[in-house]
């Protein structure tokens, strides 16, 4: 995850600037960093749509084979986008078996369920 | 899944730390519709704040009130429900929302007498009550907003009413393909998509997102065309012209061009129509009359396809 950020804040040039005095929050830099590299990551529709998949399942958490059916995507796809939120630690990924389930991180979930919404 | 491109839309603008403490910073704000100035405090330099603050409007995060050539600007419902708690900091996720009122409870209960007062032709008491109690529990959840609860459940609980008092306005994030946001663009945003906004807005209310912007934006509105409009009533339904983005374009689902040729991006999954109409910029009264009229002719059309659904 501090991998990604750090990859993510060196893209933008703005965000090596201190931020304008008007731009003060209760917000710490560090969070709003965080959160923006979480933003950036969920942006595409696909994403979203998985991660609105996971959150409204069942048992809150799905294998790449329900998502395949679900989205009618072929599963490198979908397991492409799964391993970039696994890494932005969004998506947690738990073997069963020989399967996978993916769930969302329950520290992003306040996050991931209020953008659902 | 115009909803979910919405959205996909929505958090690549607010991909940004400066934003999200902007954003929290309008959240907070006692006016509830700060304007650039004002955020930019005796500072001067707004230059990067109204950016900002349009690419959050782009995607409707924000809307511009008051006087267009210095707007407020004031969060919508999808601002304080999707990026409330992460721009102003939410507490740890738990269980479910612990409400108690408490001495909100006033605040509150005046809260409801006016939005009862407010939506007296459409909603009983206890409907808004019963919305005002339901917004209140969503935004509690978040410890750090307590201060601003009342204040906050107020704007939330406004809009979501709103958007119910309006057909089909609200957010769907299961991805619907109901198209329910149009972008007018023509060249200069200062005649023909200004009528064609203000015609669809006459005619949907709330129903149907509308948006302008133009290729070369003028300063302000073409003479002949804001007479014409204020003729048929509709001159409040213009904008300031604006500038096309492709943030703009990213945030819509069908995109009307008229002249604006090449100049408009073209991205995969929206539903693009081109009217070849004429510029009414500097014709008499009387083209101008009937260059609106056409507009606003293809405007039905439009809203008749709208209302049909998708193909």
């Amino acid at each position: 995850m501090s991998e990604w950020v750090a990859r993510d804040s060196g893209q933008r040039g703005a965000v090596e600037q201190e931020p304008h005095p008007a731009l003060r929050s209760t917000l710490s830099r560090g969070q709003a960093e965080d959160t923006a590299a979480v933003l950036r990551v969920v942006s595409d529709p696909t994403r979203l749509q998985i991660l609105s998949l996971i959150h409204h399942s069942d048992e809150r958490r799905i294998r790449v084979v329900d998502l395949t059916r679900a989205l009618g995507l072929r599963q490198p796809t979908v397991s492409y986008h799964l391993k970039v939120m696994n890494e932005a630690g969004i998506v947690s990924r738990d073997p069963v078996g020989r399967e996978a389930w993916y769930a969302i991180v329950p520290q992003r979930l306040g996050m991931i369920a209020d953008l659902l919404r | 899944m115009t909803d979910l491109r919405l959205l996909a839309a929505q958090a690549a603008a607010m991909a940004d730390p400066d934003r999200l403490r902007l954003l929290a910073l309008v959240l907070t704000d006692p006016s509830s519709q700060p304007t650039a100035a004002y955020l930019a405090g005796s500072f001067g330099d707004q230059v990067a704040i109204v950016r900002h603050l349009e690419a959050m409007a782009d995607v409707w995060l924000l809307a511009r009130v008051g006087d267009p050539h210095t707007p407020g600007y004031r969060p919508t419902a999808d601002a304080i429900v999707r990026f409330g708690g992460a721009a102003i900091g939410a507490a740890p996720y738990r269980d479910g929302p612990v409400v108690d009122a408490g001495n909100h409870k006033q605040l509150m209960d005046r809260v409801v007498d006016e939005l009862t007062d407010r939506f007296s032709e459409t909603f009983g008491r206890e409907t808004v009550e019963r919305f005002v109690r339901e917004s209140y529990g969503l935004l509690a959840d978040r410890a750090s907003v307590q201060r601003y609860l009342p204040a906050l459940t107020a704007r939330f609980a406004t809009d979501r009413l709103a958007a119910l008092a309006a057909p089909f306005n609200g957010v769907d994030a299961s991805g619907s393909k109901t198209i329910s946001d149009v972008l007018f663009v023509c060249v200069h945003n200062s005649g023909r998509s200004q009528i064609a906004a203000a015609a669809l807005r006459s005619l949907v209310g709330n129903r149907v997102r509308v948006r302008t912007a133009g290729s070369t934006p003028a300063g302000m509105l073409d003479p002949g065309v804001r007479d014409e409009l204020a003729r048929r009533g509709m001159d409040r339904l213009a904008e300031i012209p604006r500038p096309l983005t492709e943030e703009v374009v990213r945030a819509s689902s069908m995109v009307v061009t008229m002249g604006c040729g090449d100049a408009c991006p073209v991205l995969p999954g929206r539903r693009y129509v081109d009217w070849p109409v004429e510029d009414p910029a500097g014709r008499s009264p009387d083209d101008v009359r009937r260059i609106a009229d056409e507009i606003i002719d293809r405007v039905h059309v439009l809203l008749a396809e709208i209302d049909a659904g998708p193909d």
